[in-house]
């Protein structure tokens, strides 16, 4: 605009600097407006319900525990001194043990996710076009049910007249009338059964781009199946691999129903944790501290989760 | 049943503004300037096409025109109505989409009768032009059925339909054959001019290929990097090139420097690679012959290799390749240091053929010979 | 790629059979005569039929539906309306809502439930109300669903063309023209797929409604809970597998929908 004057210029650009909507010219501040009574109600719940509770458990874990189960406001790192051992007798180790199990706990459970997600990714992504939807409609179906049924199924089939510990009775692996609960064993179980969709998705998207050239230039070079599989399809899926192992690790830490039925005492995990705090316990700063904790492992793993799937598609549920 | 499709004159803007003004149009994307300062008349009743490489800014243009965007700076009349300010629904302009756009929830009929109904037509007028349009269009045995079950010839012609049954002022039309293959695209250009003249409509044709723009528009505007290079009739464009870029995107051509020697009249003298060349220059170009360092071209097919007439530039060459592709010979002759690019059609003629080696008079008529500003 | 791979096809047979195995075991029971105890003892229904004398369960029937229809109903007004303002405009902070929006996907249940319970709690101390009970558990539940609820319309509005709202303005539709005859059809599939996903999150959901539910509001997971603790009856296997019965349809109606809608080009 060699011919306008500098303020003509500048008065035609404010004028103009208005954006094109949907066909609708609108000015800077209508965008603001317009997203403030769309989007203002769900910010304003979620900041109520969500991010203020949420700070309220940050407060409260810094907070301290009355003899009577009270509350004191007074600023302590103590319930963190107690998750990492530190007891009113010296080493207390009840604390550290239920954190470092459910790392333990969520990282098996992703091992065996895995393990039998990687078929089941091969398979779903070998269908036929029309039968992929229904294939994974079925993965996901169990994932939308109630995990306190699926849980107490479990308990149906380890109990001692149910199908698996009659099998393992006539197998000689069980004693007549015992069943395969509480404990370990069936904890893992559920567990598996329960995150296994969780890794199954993100797999499949990553199986379903792979590069089957490069699986039979490696064969055409002579490498064997194994091989074949660790260094021509693996590195292609490694994505699908990470983000369904976060998507697997993450909520088994925190779980509390399936240590709760089918696990006893011995197998509590941050989530029993939690639960034991805020229930019979009565210690709430403890139980934020702990919940704090759990947010923590989460907030790293989505972050983590990001940094992996960045650029895929994000694989949602179901 | 063109009683309801009448020729724009029905409802006549005042007659004496251009169907479309813009001017000094710059329109920004970050540091890059889509458009800068573009400036153009779009006649009433005339198919005008914007014809420009990828990324030269045709499409902003039309979005800007459409009111899907908004330049800068710069101003924009439709119809002698200042128009920027409109939205988009208030503007008396329709678009094609390249992408189409068909609502996919609707069907063909549907589709059509969209823009009435959003007029708030009676029921009675809304079926009655639609008929009337998806009859002219061809699609009238597709109505009931919905986009993703149509061809894209299908898509094109209903997405065009959609656009005319509002009979706007102005119809944009985004590479409206872009997506489609070479044979059909022929057909629909035909159509398309057909439809053009019949409705009298102004149309303003956004495109990257030469042939069709030349194929079908009374005027075009050759763009590049946000700029008009030249705005005139396809004759125009072709005959007389403003620059290199216009002369090389449109055809193919031979292009060497020149120093001027004297003009007399129109009649210029140069002095060339090729020798001593005479130029009979255009009124417009009489400015150009002006300066030191002169720009000259000419197209392949006005070169002459069977001895031209008196007055022309008579050379002498010799013959470096010959390729014919049946209806043409393409050959390349080499005068001095120059390689000039010949096309010769084969009329059958020429008695004997031409081989490499032979040596030939190559004659450049003065008039064939155009000057450019770079 | 199946040839490829003879084993992985009865691999994942074996993988659906563990996956189903809990359910169907629960189902296959709900039609076992036997009052106490696995032992099979023969095929009834019964167990459905008494399920309707169950006043602990049919009052919990209630609970549950009403809980999720109210909660399902706002968060699929606030959800939707946030999607669509996301997704169309922009506002400061945006980026950041979004990941705030994901906080409830991640975080385990129990979190967020004895995040709410303190809250709930503090509240309580400060202002008059809040007394655990429906109300709280609908407050919690709407928490919960609005971030699903957005993400699944969002994603569908990405899958749609924007140049289909430029076209209806080039046809002449205003802004709200615009969004009742393009924009809100198009959503429609996302709506109805993220709001019934949201009322089988509030039908399924036992440990947020656990810790924020009141003496009186006890809810169907609620009930399974305190009587898997106490040992079962018959008639809850019934009620357990009405409810899985109820999700899988859910989920079903949802795949299909996203099938049959899917956004053709």
């Amino acid at each position: 605009m060699a011919e306008s004057t500098g303020a003509t210029t500048r008065q035609r650009r404010r004028r103009l600097r208005r954006t094109v909507h949907f066909g609708e010219p609108l000015p800077p501040g209508a965008h603001t407006f317009r997203a403030s009574w769309l989007c203002g109600p769900s910010v304003l719940w979620m900041t109520l319900f969500l991010l203020l509770p949420l700070g309220f458990v940050i407060a409260m874990s810094f907070a301290q525990r009355g003899d009577a189960g009270e509350i004191e406001w007074r600023f302590t790192w103590e319930n963190y001194a107690r998750l990492l051992g530190h007891g009113a007798l010296g080493f207390d180790p009840v604390q550290p043990v239920i954190l470092l199990r459910s790392l333990v706990v969520g990282l098996i459970t992703a091992v065996f996710c895995l393990m039998l997600g990687l078929p089941v990714a091969f398979f779903i992504a070998g269908l036929p076009r029309r039968w992929k939807g229904a294939a994974l409609t079925l993965v996901v179906i169990p994932f939308w049910t109630n995990l306190l049924i699926r849980t107490y199924g479990w308990q149906l089939l380890l109990a001692p007249e149910g199908v698996v510990a009659k099998l393992f009775t006539a197998a000689g692996l069980l004693r007549a009338g015992e069943a395969l609960y509480p404990g370990w064993p069936a904890v893992m179980l559920a567990m598996v059964c329960d995150y296994l969709p969780f890794m199954v998705l993100p797999l499949y998207a990553s199986v379903e781009k792979l590069d089957w050239s490069l699986t039979e230039a490696a064969a055409d070079l002579g490498a064997g199946p194994l091989r074949n599989f660790w260094h021509a399809v693996l590195p292609q899926i490694r994505p699908g691999i990470i983000a369904g192992a976060i998507l697997v690790f993450l909520p088994a830490t925190g779980q509390f129903i399936i240590p709760d039925l089918l696990g006893g005492a011995k197998v509590a995990l941050l989530g029993s944790a939690v639960q034991q705090q805020f229930g019979a316990s009565r210690d709430w700063p403890l139980g934020s501290a702990i919940a704090v904790t759990a947010l923590g492992v989460m907030f790293l793993g989505a972050w983590l989760h990001t940094r992996v799937t960045r650029g895929h598609k994000e694989v949602g549920l179901p | 049943m063109t009683s309801t499709l009448q020729p724009a004159d029905s409802n006549p803007p005042a007659p004496h503004h251009p169907a479309v003004e813009l001017q000094h149009v710059v329109r920004r994307f970050g540091a890059v300037e889509a458009l800068a300062g573009v400036s153009l008349n779009v006649r009433r009743g005339e198919l005008f096409s914007i014809l420009g490489p990828s990324g030269c800014g045709k499409t902003t243009l039309l979005r800007i025109i459409a009111g899907l965007d908004l330049p800068d700076s710069g101003g924009l009349r439709i119809g002698g109505v200042e128009s920027l300010r409109l939205p988009a629904w208030k503007r008396p302009v329709n678009t094609v989409f390249q992408s189409y756009a068909l609502f996919p929830h609707l069907s063909v009929s549907e589709n059509v009768a969209f823009g009435l109904r959003m007029k708030r037509l009676s029921s009675h007028d809304i079926v009655r032009r639609t008929v009337a349009v998806m009859d002219l269009t061809q699609i009238t045995q597709l109505a009931g059925r919905h986009p993703h079950e149509l061809s894209g010839g299908q898509r094109q012609r209903v997405a065009l339909a959609r656009a005319i049954v509002n009979e706007p002022d102005v119809l944009l039309l985004d590479e409206p054959l872009g997506a489609l293959d070479a044979k059909l695209r022929k057909e629909l250009q035909r159509e398309l001019r057909q439809l053009q003249q019949r409705l009298g409509t102004t149309f303003i044709h956004v495109t990257h290929d030469q042939d069709e723009a030349f194929a079908i528009s009374d005027r075009v505007a050759l763009m590049h990097a946000g700029r008009v290079e030249q705005l005139g009739t396809p004759e125009e464009l072709y005959e007389r090139p403003k620059n290199r870029f216009v002369a090389e995107f449109i055809g193919a051509g031979n292009f060497f420097a020149g120093k001027f020697v004297s003009r007399t009249g129109s009649v210029l003298e140069t002095e060339t690679p090729l020798g001593h060349l005479r130029i009979e220059l255009t009124q417009a170009a009489i400015e150009l012959a002006e300066r030191e360092q002169l720009h000259i071209g000419i197209r392949p097919e006005r070169i002459s290799l069977e001895g031209g007439s008196a007055g022309d530039n008579r050379l002498l060459g010799q013959v470096e390749a010959v390729v014919s592709n049946g209806p043409e010979s393409h050959i390349q002759v080499r005068v001095g240091q120059t390689l000039l690019r010949v096309v010769e059609l084969n009329t059958g003629r020429r008695s004997v053929g031409l081989f490499v080696g032979d040596s030939v008079e190559v004659a450049l008529p003065p008039a064939n010979l155009f000057l450019m500003e770079a | 790629m199946n040839r490829r791979l003879p084993l992985a096809g009865f691999a994942s047979v074996l993988v659906f059979l563990f996956l189903y195995a809990p359910l169907a075991v629960v189902i296959v029971y709900s039609f076992n005569a036997a009052r106490y105890g696995v032992e099979w003892r023969g095929f009834t229904v019964d167990w459905y039929v008494r399920l309707l004398d169950n006043q602990q369960a049919t009052a919990a029937a209630v609970n549950t539906l009403q809980l999720a229809c109210t909660s399902t109903f706002f968060a699929t007004l606030l959800g939707t309306a946030l999607a669509y303002g996301m997704s169309r405009y922009n506002f400061p902070g945006k980026a950041l809502f979004q990941h705030v929006l994901h906080v409830p996907v991640f975080i385990p249940d129990i979190v967020m439930a004895v995040a709410l319970l303190l809250f709930f709690a503090v509240v309580r101390k400060f202002l008059a109300g809040f007394e655990l009970g429906m109300t709280t558990m609908t407050l919690a539940h709407i928490t919960l669903q609005i971030p699903f609820i957005a993400i699944v319309v969002r994603a569908r509005m990405e899958d749609c063309d924007p140049q289909l709202e430029e076209a209806a303005a080039d046809l002449g539709a205003g802004p709200w023209l615009t969004f009742r005859h393009v924009t809100f059809p198009l959503m429609m599939p996302g709506i109805v797929a993220g709001g019934l996903l949201a009322f089988t999150l509030s039908l399924d959901d036992f440990v947020v409604s656990f810790f924020t539910s009141g003496p009186a509001s006890t809810t169907l997971p609620i009930l399974i809970f305190s009587s898997v603790k106490r040992g079962l009856t018959p008639d809850i296997h019934a009620l357990a597998s009405l409810i899985v019965l109820v999700s899988a349809l859910t989920v079903v109606t949802v795949a299909w929908l996203r099938g049959r809608t899917e956004v053709k080009t």
